[in-house]
This record gives C-alpha cells, sequence and structure tokens, in this order.
C-alpha cells in the first residue's frame, strides 16, 4: 500500500471538485460505507503489524483531512444554491404596491372632533339642539324680538308660523338653561340654516355655541378661555385680539380675531387687508336673556360664543369657497 | 356707513390718517369693511379766474376768455354758457392731462389762439354733469393745481356700525366716536338763520293726534325758492355717501341726514290740501303712491302724514307722489321729527321698504337733535335755492326725558374682570357724554345722552366702558371651577365608532344639505303612504330643488355619486351621518339621525396582478353586516318591498322584528333619475334605533387553551333552499361548533357548497372520535332537508 500513491489520488480526487459544486458523488467515493477509505482500513489487516500502525496513522490523518476538506466543499455548495433558489426570487421592485383601501371623515367632521376635544377637556359637556326650531328659542328668548333690526342679519328660513330653520346654534343655550340650574358649562355643535348661496356662504352651514354660566363668571374669563381654544386650534404662536362687536343676546359683545396664518399679519385678500381672521362671536350673556330663562342676573353671570366650523376649516386648510364642502368631490374629500 | 374723511375732519378736530383710524374703530367695534381711496384722473388743472370775456368773431356762441392764473394769464375759447366774470374754474392748460390720458394743447380755433380749455365736471371725470363749466368755490385759491385742492382727493371709510347704533348713521355719529377716541373736540356747523317777516303760522297748521307714535315733529317753511342744481361740494359728498343728487331742495334733506343723523322731508306747500299738516295712525286700508311710483297698501296702524284731504307720506319712510318736491315747488314745507320706531319698523318691514329714512328712524333718531336739524337744512336751502325763510316754527312735541342708569362700581369691575378706579370710569363715560347725575359710596347714577337708544341698564354701561377703555386691557383669566368628569353618550360614542369603522373600510363620508326637492321624492317612487313622504315644506326655499327638508338621506348620497361620476371618478364610496325631519303634525318635526351607505363601481380600476370585480350585493351585505356586529345587536334580514330597489338583490334589516332599514340594488329607473348609468348598491339604517340597542359595554370571552379543528362537508344544495338557513341549522347541532365558513360555491347541473366547520372546546383537546359524532349529525341533520344531499 503505497500512502503517498494514495494522498496523490485524494488529492486529485478532490481538487476535481470546483467550489460551489456537489461534493457528494466525491464524498461517497472517498467517505462512503463502500468508498476508498473504507476499503483501504479493511485492507490494513492484511498489512504486517509494525506497517499497520504506521500506516493506520497516516490514514486516518488523511481521512480527517478530507472529511474537513469535503465539509467546507459542502458549506460552500449549499451556500451556492441558496443563492441560486434566491436570484429566482427576484422581483421587480418597482412595481406598485397595492394602497390599502381606507375612506376618510369629512373635513367638517374633523374640525368638528377638534373643538369638541378642546372644549371637553376644559370640562364642557356636549350637548345637541332641534334644527328645525320655534322662532322662540331662535329668536325671542335671545333677545330678538319681532321686527328687531338684528333680524335682519341673519336670512332666515321659515317652515310655518313660528317655526324657522334654526339660523344659529344659540337656542341651545335657551333649551340647557331652561332644563337646568347653574353651574352650566357646555358646548352645543351642529348644522344652521341660512337663505344665502354664494362663494362664502352655504343655505346650511356648522357652528359650535359655547355657554358657560355660574356665580361670578366675569369677561375676563371669556377672554382667557377663548384664548387658551385659540392657541389649542391654531398653535401656540398664534396672535389673537377681540374687538367689540354686537349681538342682541350677548352684552359686552366681542368678536376674537386671530393673525392671519396666511400674510401673517401683512394683508393679503383672505384677510381683506386687516391682517386679521375673524374667527368667533362671543360676550356675557345678556341680562335680558338670563331673567327669560328665569335666572338672576344679580346672583348668576355667563359668556357664551359661537364660531363657524367651515370657516376654521377654511383657514385651516387653505379652502377658498365654502360651496367646496358640499360638493362631495372625491378629489376635495381625499385630500383630509 | 359711507364717511369722507374730509367731511369728518369738518366736525372734529385731531382725526388720524385713515388708516390709523380705521384700525381705532375696529378696535371700538365700528368695524372698517374698506377704506376706499377717490383720486383725480386728471394732472396740471390750473384753478384760474374769469377776467373778462368776448364773444368769438367768427361764431357769436363761442367766447373768448380772459382768464387770471394768478401771477399771470391765459386767453382760453370757450363755448359754455354759463361764464360769469370772477369766479373759479379749473382750466386744462398746455401739457395737462384728462381721464382717460387725454393731453391737452395749445391750439387755434377758428383764427383764434386757445392756450387751454375750461373744463365740465364731466371732462374733469367729477361727476356725469356736462351743462356747463365747473364753477369752483368761491374759496378755492387761483393758481394752485385742482388735484392739490383737499375735497378733489379724499378717503372713504366704510363702517360697518352694530344695528343698535342708530346714533352712528351720520358723520356727526361717527364724529362722536373718533372725538371719544382722541380727545378731540366736536364742531358743528355754525350758521345763522335769517327768517323773513311773515309767519308761518299764517301759513300751516299742525296737529299730532298720537304723541307716543310721533314724541316732536317741527316744521319750517320757506318760499320763493328756486330749484336748481346743487353746487359741486354737496353733490359730492352725497355720492361718497353713495346717494344720488337730485335738486338743491332734496339734496339739502339727504346732506343733513347724513351729516347729523336726522332724517327730513320736504313737501311741496302749495301742493297740500287744507293748509294743514296731520300725524295720525291710520285706520282703514288703502293703497298709497309713494314718490318712486309704486303703490304701498296702507294698513291700520301704520303712522302717516295726512294733509287736509288725506296721505301725503309714510312717516319716517317715505313720502307722497302727491306732495313731493319738483323744479317748479315755490313754496317748501319742511318736516323734522321723531317717530316712535316701533311704528317705523312694523311698517317698513311689512312694505319691505328700506331707506335711508327708515333705517334711521327705526333704530331712533336723536330727539333733541330734532329743531337742530330743521334750522340746519331750513339755512342750506336757502343758500342754495334763495328765497325767504318763514318766521317761526310750528312744533308740536311731548316732554322726552333723559334716561338714567345706575351703576355699581364693584360690580363693573366683578364683571369685567378688571381693578378700575372710579375715576377712571368716570372719565371714560364722559368721553362719549355719558355724565354722571348723582354719586353714591358704591356707583354712580348716569345721565344717558338723548342719541343712545341702545343704553338701557347696567349691562349696556359695562359694555360701553369695557369698550372705550379698550377689550385689550381687560386681563385674561381663567375661571376656577370644581371639577367634573366629562362623559360621552352612547350616541357620541357610537357615532364615533361608525364613522371609524366605514372610514377604515374605504368609505368616505359625505355631507349634504338638509334639503332635497319634491322631485327626489318622485324619483323613489314612494308609496303615498311612506312616512319619508311626511316632508317639512320650507315657505322661502333657496331653491326648487332644495324646497323640503330631507326625510331620508339616499337621495342626497345618489346626487354626490352623480356629481363625481360626471368627474370621471367611477368607483365610489360613501356614508352619510345625518339629521333627518319626519313631518307628524306636531309644531316641530320629528328630528333623527339616519345613517346612508352606498358603493358603486369596484374597489380600484385597475392592480397589475389581479383583475378586480365589480361591487355587487355580497360587498353592501358585509359592510353592513359587519357593522350590526359592531352594534352587537340581534338583527335579521328580510326580503323587501321598498320600491327603489331590485327585490332580488335587496333587504330590509330588521331588529327585535321591527324594520329598520334596507340594503341591496337600486331600481335602473331611480338611477337614471339621477343620471347614473353605474350599478350602486346602498342600504339606510335609523341610526337612533341602533344606538337605543347597540351594546357598548361588554366583557370579552377568554382564549381557548386548547387548539382547534376543522372538518369541510359539500352539500348538493337546491337553488330554493338558502345556505344562510343551512349556516345555522349548522351551529346549532352542537357548542363546540365556533364558527361556520361557506368556502366554495359552484354549478354543475345542481348548485354545491362547500364548508368549513370550525371546532374548538374550552375544556380539553378535542379527539378526532369526538368530533367524528359531530360530523355525522351534521351531515344527518343536513340530509334531511329535502334538497340538501351530501357530495360523496
Amino acid at each position: 500500500m503505497d500512502v503517498e500513491e494514495i494522498v496523490a489520488y485524494v488529492e486529485k480526487e478532490l481538487s476535481g471538485i470546483k467550489e460551489g459544486d456537489d461534493p457528494n458523488p466525491v464524498k461517497v467515493r472517498l467517505l462512503g460505507r463502500k468508498g476508498l477509505f473504507s476499503r483501504l482500513f479493511d485492507n490494513l489487516k492484511d498489512l504486517p503489524p509494525e506497517k499497520r500502525k504506521e500506516i493506520g496513522r497516516r490514514l486516518n490523518l488523511l481521512k480527517a483531512e478530507t472529511e474537513k476538506r469535503i465539509d467546507r466543499l459542502q458549506l460552500l455548495f449549499e451556500e451556492e444554491k441558496r443563492k441560486k433558489e434566491e436570484e429566482s426570487l427576484k422581483i421587480d421592485k418597482t412595481l406598485p404596491g397595492k394602497v390599502p383601501i381606507v375612506g376618510k371623515k369629512h373635513p367638517i367632521t374633523t374640525t368638528f372632533e377638534e373643538i369638541i376635544r378642546i372644549f371637553t377637556s376644559l370640562g364642557f359637556e356636549v350637548t345637541e339642539g332641534p334644527e328645525i326650531e320655534l322662532d322662540y328659542y331662535n329668536f325671542e328668548a335671545l333677545n330678538i324680538p319681532k321686527d328687531h333690526p338684528a333680524r335682519d342679519m341673519q336670512d332666515t328660513f321659515y317652515v310655518k308660523d313660528g317655526v324657522v330653520l334654526r339660523t344659529h346654534t344659540s337656542p341651545v343655550q335657551i333649551r340647557v338653561m331652561e332644563s337646568r340650574k347653574p353651574p352650566i358649562r357646555i358646548i352645543a355643535p351642529g348644522a344652521v340654516y341660512r337663505c344665502d348661496l354664494d362663494i362664502s356662504h352655504t343655505p346650511m352651514f356648522h357652528q359650535v355655541e359655547g355657554l358657560m354660566v355660574d356665580r361670578n363668571v366675569r369677561f375676563s374669563d371669556l377672554k382667557g378661555v377663548l384664548t387658551l381654544f385659540a392657541r389649542e386650534m391654531f398653535g401656540d404662536e398664534v396672535d389673537v385680539r377681540f374687538r367689540p362687536s354686537y349681538f342682541p343676546f350677548t352684552e359686552p359683545s366681542a368678536e376674537m380675531d386671530i393673525r392671519c396664518v396666511i400674510c401673517e399679519g401683512k394683508g393679503c385678500r383672505v384677510c381683506k387687508e386687516t391682517g386679521w381672521l375673524e374667527i368667533l362671536g362671543a360676550g356675557m350673556v345678556h341680562p335680558q336673556v338670563l331673567r327669560n330663562v328665569r335666572y338672576d342676573p344679580e346672583e348668576v353671570s355667563g359668556f357664551a360664543f359661537g364660531m363657524g366650523v367651515e370657516r376654521i376649516a377654511m383657514i385651516k386648510f387653505g379652502i377658498d369657497d365654502i360651496r367646496q364642502f358640499y360638493y362631495n368631490d372625491i378629489r376635495f374629500l381625499s385630500q383630509f | 356707513m359711507r364717511v369722507p374723511y374730509e367731511w369728518l375732519k369738518e366736525l372734529v378736530r385731531e382725526v388720524p390718517d385713515p388708516e390709523t383710524l380705521a384700525e381705532f374703530l375696529t378696535l371700538r367695534g365700528l368695524e372698517v369693511e374698506s377704506i376706499e381711496k377717490i383720486s383725480p384722473q386728471f394732472k396740471g388743472i390750473l384753478v384760474c379766474q374769469i377776467v373778462k370775456f368776448s364773444d368769438h368773431p367768427r361764431r357769436s356762441d363761442l367766447k373768448i376768455v380772459e382768464l387770471s392764473t394768478g401771477g399771470g394769464s391765459l386767453q382760453v375759447v370757450c363755448g359754455a354758457r354759463n361764464l360769469s366774470i370772477g369766479v373759479k374754474v379749473p382750466v386744462a392748460i398746455s401739457g395737462s392731462i384728462l381721464p382717460g390720458n387725454r393731453k391737452i394743447e395749445k391750439k387755434e380755433i377758428l383764427g383764434i389762439t386757445s392756450e387751454g380749455m375750461i373744463c365740465s365736471e364731466k371732462e374733469l371725470g367729477l361727476s356725469d354733469d356736462e351743462s356747463g363749466i365747473f364753477i369752483l368755490p368761491h374759496e378755492t385759491k387761483v393758481g394752485t393745481y385742482l388735484e392739490d385742492v383737499f375735497w378733489v382727493s379724499d378717503t372713504v371709510l366704510d363702517i360697518n356700525c352694530p344695528p343698535n347704533r342708530g346714533d352712528l348713521l351720520s358723520v356727526l355719529g361717527i364724529a362722536r366716536e373718533v372725538a371719544s377716541i382722541t380727545g378731540g373736540r366736536i364742531v358743528l356747523p355754525s350758521f345763522e338763520l335769517e327768517e323773513g317777516e311773515e309767519d308761518i303760522g299764517n301759513y300751516i297748521r299742525l296737529e299730532v293726534h298720537d304723541k307716543d307714535a310721533c314724541p316732536k315733529y317741527v316744521l319750517r317753511m320757506i318760499k320763493d325758492v328756486k330749484i336748481g342744481k346743487t353746487p359741486f361740494w354737496m353733490r359730492s359728498r352725497l355720492a361718497k355717501c353713495g346717494m344720488r343728487p337730485i335738486n338743491s331742495i332734496v339734496d339739502v334733506t339727504n346732506y343733513v341726514m347724513l351729516e347729523i343723523g336726522q332724517p327730513l322731508h320736504a313737501f311741496d306747500y302749495e301742493l297740500l290740501r287744507g293748509r294743514e299738516i296731520k300725524v295720525q295712525i291710520s285706520r282703514e286700508t288703502f293703497d298709497f303712491r309713494t314718490l318712486d311710483g309704486q303703490y304701498r297698501r296702507v294698513e291700520p296702524g301704520d303712522l302717516l302724514i295726512c294733509d287736509g284731504t288725506g296721505a301725503i307720506a309714510l312717516a319716517g319712510i317715505m313720502g307722497g307722489e302727491n306732495s313731493e318736491i319738483t323744479e317748479r315747488t315755490r313754496i317748501v314745507a319742511l318736516e323734522s321729527a321723531f317717530f316712535n320706531p316701533a311704528y317705523i319698523r312694523r311698517t317698513a318691514r311689512r312694505l319691505n321698504i328700506k331707506s335711508e329714512a327708515s333705517l334711521r328712524f327705526e333704530k331712533g333718531v336723536d330727539v333733541e337733535g330734532v329743531d337742530y336739524a330743521s334750522k340746519r337744512a331750513i339755512y342750506l336751502m336757502r343758500l342754495l335755492s334763495g328765497g325767504e325763510i318763514l318766521k317761526g316754527v310750528v312744533e308740536c312735541k311731548k316732554e322726552v326725558k333723559r334716561k338714567s342708569v345706575y351703576v355699581n362700581i364693584e360690580r363693573l369691575n366683578r364683571v369685567l374682570g378688571t381693578k378700575m378706579e372710579r375715576e377712571e370710569i368716570r372719565e371714560a363715560l364722559s368721553s362719549i357724554q355719558i355724565k354722571v347725575e348723582k354719586e353714591d359710596e358704591s356707583g354712580f347714577t348716569l345721565e344717558i345722552p338723548s342719541f343712545r337708544h341702545d343704553i338701557n341698564e347696567y349691562m349696556d354701561i359695562v359694555e360701553e366702558v369695557a369698550r372705550i377703555k379698550g377689550y385689550e386691557n381687560i386681563p385674561e383669566t381663567l375661571p376656577v371651577v370644581e371639577l367634573r368628569s366629562i362623559r360621552s353618550s352612547k350616541n357620541e360614542i357610537l357615532e364615533r365608532m361608525t364613522r371609524e369603522y366605514l372610514s377604515a373600510s374605504g368609505f368616505y363620508e359625505v355631507i349634504n344639505f338638509s334639503f332635497f326637492g319634491e322631485k327626489d321624492l318622485s324619483f323613489f317612487l314612494l308609496s303615498p303612504d311612506d312616512e319619508r313622504l311626511r316632508a317639512l315644506r320650507i315657505l322661502n326655499p333657496i331653491s326648487k330643488e332644495f324646497s323640503h327638508m330631507r326625510t331620508f338621506l339616499s337621495p342626497g348620497i345618489l346626487r354626490s355619486i352623480s356629481y363625481n361620476l360626471k368627474r370621471g371618478e367611477r368607483n365610489l364610496r360613501f356614508f352619510e351621518l345625518s339629521h333627518v325631519f319626519i313631518d307628524e303634525g306636531s309644531l316641530l318635526p320629528r328630528q333623527r339621525k339616519s345613517l346612508a351607505i352606498a358603493l358603486t363601481g369596484k374597489e380600484r380600476d385597475l392592480f397589475w396582478r389581479e383583475k378586480l370585480m365589480d361591487y355587487d350585493f355580497f360587498d353592501i351585505k358585509g359592510v353592513i353586516e359587519g357593522l350590526l356586529k359592531r352594534y352587537r345587536v340581534e338583527y335579521f334580514f328580510e326580503s323587501t318591498k321598498e320600491p327603489f330597489l331590485i327585490e332580488q338583490e335587496s333587504c330590509d334589516i330588521l331588529l327585535n322584528g321591527k324594520k329598520i332599514g334596507w340594503f341591496g340594488r337600486l331600481k335602473e329607473e331611480v338611477l337614471k333619475a339621477y343620471e347614473i348609468e353605474q350599478k350602486v348598491y346602498m342600504g339606510e339604517l335609523d341610526f337612533e334605533i341602533l344606538v337605543e340597542n347597540a351594546v357598548t359595554h361588554w366583557k370579552i370571552r377568554p382564549i381557548s387553551k386548547y387548539p382547534y379543528a376543522f372538518r369541510d362537508f359539500s352539500f348538493y344544495v337546491d337553488d330554493g333552499i338558502p345556505v344562510g338557513s343551512l349556516i345555522s341549522k349548522i351551529k346549532a347541532v352542537s357548542d363546540l361548533i365556533t364558527d361556520v365558513v361557506v368556502f366554495d360555491v359552484f354549478r354543475r347541473e345542481k348548485r354545491s357548497v362547500t364548508f368549513r366547520v370550525f371546532f374548538q372546546s374550552y375544556e380539553a383537546t378535542l379527539k378526532d372520535e369526538e368530533i367524528d359524532v359531530i360530523q355525522d349529525r351534521i351531515i344527518k341533520e343536513l340530509n334531511e332537508i329535502e334538497g340538501v344531499a351530501l357530495r360523496t
């Protein structure tokens, strides 16, 4: 048995395997049950004992070396095989993905929700009232008697004698005050109606009314609460101002403006060159209104406010035509 | 109220520039809507004085005019008829520019050199008047350029006055506010009334029947007037305020109204029947022709001005044609009065007249200013139209006392959240002419000026103090209140849940107007007893399409679908959750929330990996089932009789045996009415009943520790047998069955349906033998049904 010859043979067999090729056929020939080493070890017993030990030692070394090399080639082969498999998985990753189909809430709804979130966090409770309302609640109880000039400010839809489509959410103030005792902190979101249609008016739009009545509610509280609201709604850096105004059911009455978000106060078309955008109307509840609901103006005071939801959404999203909210154009709705 | 800046400056000293003034007024609650600049459209027009003029040698209708320019002289050929020596006129000299970029050069006219052109108002673009050359006010300085004269350039502030502040509807009213801001002084125009010898009492008699309706009425008269054109200065002020000049008598009444806020009316004395004027309340109904030529229906209770025979004016609203001032009028009777606002308001509103006079009378004018206005106007009439003022006045009045209001200082500060001193408050109020009448330790009694009809009680004073001090000077505080929790109502919770579920499922929320038209009702083919026909009609709708309050949401959603389809958007999923209104005969209708859901087209048009199917019945059914499961209500679907649905592809939805809605496919004729040409599946549910029945609090079921198992079963099922009933049947077989899924339906001669049935126990892992027992029972139960057979 010529060990050198065996080494050369094994070497030839092993080096015949290219890296990445399957080493198994060679493995079977060399290391298999009927392979080379198996046969050689069988033959060892025919050798004289003095040689048997030496050759046996060398064959064992050679076998271990062979196993090591085959194992390595096996790993390389498997690696290569995996790569080939993965290669076949290749896709064009630039093809479009499948975007889930989701819808959206109407921007008026999301704006409502934001306003409601702010005021409920301040302890105001949400209430609702009828959209088709008695003249009494919409006007009379709010200190707007028949023939009052303030009725001209709101083009009213009439349904029948003494019944109108509410022109504002303020009648909810009366309904709430009639049905409970102070302290009261409520907001009333909802649809309102005025007979008008152009780029800045729709016959239906939405308002949120607010009312706080308690002992010693002050005008300064009105300013504080509404300024807080403006900062929550439009950001901490927003500039706020209060101007005297007129509403028959509040006194003193005010309007709150924020610094125009479009031109930052320099003056533009949106703010009519004034640098300010009107956000809401407010005021201290008029003593006559308190008397109308049998509250004693000497005992309690309160403030009320009302804001247009569309107006706030228009400012937030940069919408210039209020009618957009009601076309329900999917190209509009999908942008929110 | 439109306020010319130059006019305002005449009545109050110290006026800041227009922009600053606008800011001040806005912060005082007098919102300036616009600042309009009026600037001349000409350049280089020289003010000259006519020295003399003579006929043109070749044409006698032309004159050669010699003009003084102050330092030199000019010669101009002119064809105007109103030349007169000594008057000041605007001359377009060589190099000057007239409106429309018209350049003026020196030229020869029939052999005579003309160094320019004397202009008419029209040529200067100042008015439409081209009847002659523009005679300038005498105080205009010769040698100056007309464009530098103050009244040519001006700024008009358009001020949005609060509707309760009638006192602001004049230049004087605004001037009072300005004075209170700047600390300036009001300067009323000064004039001296030159009355003639003849006594007015010899001419006219006055009778006021109801002094409550008319607490003050003043008549003054002027005779021998020559009515003509009003001078430019007055006409231009009227025009700037938005009023049309008429003649030299009527213009004065308007001018004084704009100046001090008192509406006036001039009658042609010679047209009055019976030399008397009576202020009385009508007792009958008749038609009366007002000076705009229209007949107005007078009714009992209307306040009238009458002569000896009948009505000559609707008091405070509009004069009658029968006593109107014309070019031929020689004697004028001038009315200045205070009418009770309630009378004016009622009549003006009923007749739908909004005149400048009624606008002011219905808010209340200054009763103490009635006589001053009368004098001022009669003075101006003589100034403009000549003639002789009759001596004295005929008047009728009742004592009108100034109001007084008591204010407690501590309470004022408490309402505002301020710490103002007594003196500060006194000062603020005195700047708007509210004077302290009496005072005590805790406050003052204030005397309210007669023009402030808006101040009646203590809170009105609080507002004035806050306004004068400036809202910006009132602190911001947060109220100290008792903590309490704010709970969402069940309705709020479910609305939010519904919107989230539907938008997450691909539906866009729409909001439509709450109106629909009669057409919508007929489009939906509703039978006469249908509740949805009980729609409230609006008496003054915005259009025919929006004439009623909607009783259901579906028509609006179809409109939204139609709108989008027309714009090329074919795949639409919409929902609306809003109010509908049913007229039940009571004063107010029943208002409830409704939920409508619609889909049309397919999930998306194109996707490269797969072909997408059109939406069908099972898409709308799935969405509604998913929703009802979220409400945790027990629902049933039943065949429907809705007239607008295709019965074979539609269902009613029942809750506790009561119908709460429907869903399915709309008939093509309904869709066609809305110009929709593709299939639409939709549903509408009574949201209020859902909210009542929905479960918002529940306990979850623990998850079983043991694995589940499933078996598949295929049956031949006759077409007449609803698969839904088989599902229920299978579920009923054992408590261990957790779900039954239909995963294949196909047809080869007979319909074949494959169910996958899931089994699970909470107590142990199920053994095959246990499942076998249930399996056998499922097969047995179903096989017993006529028309169902296990497929083997």
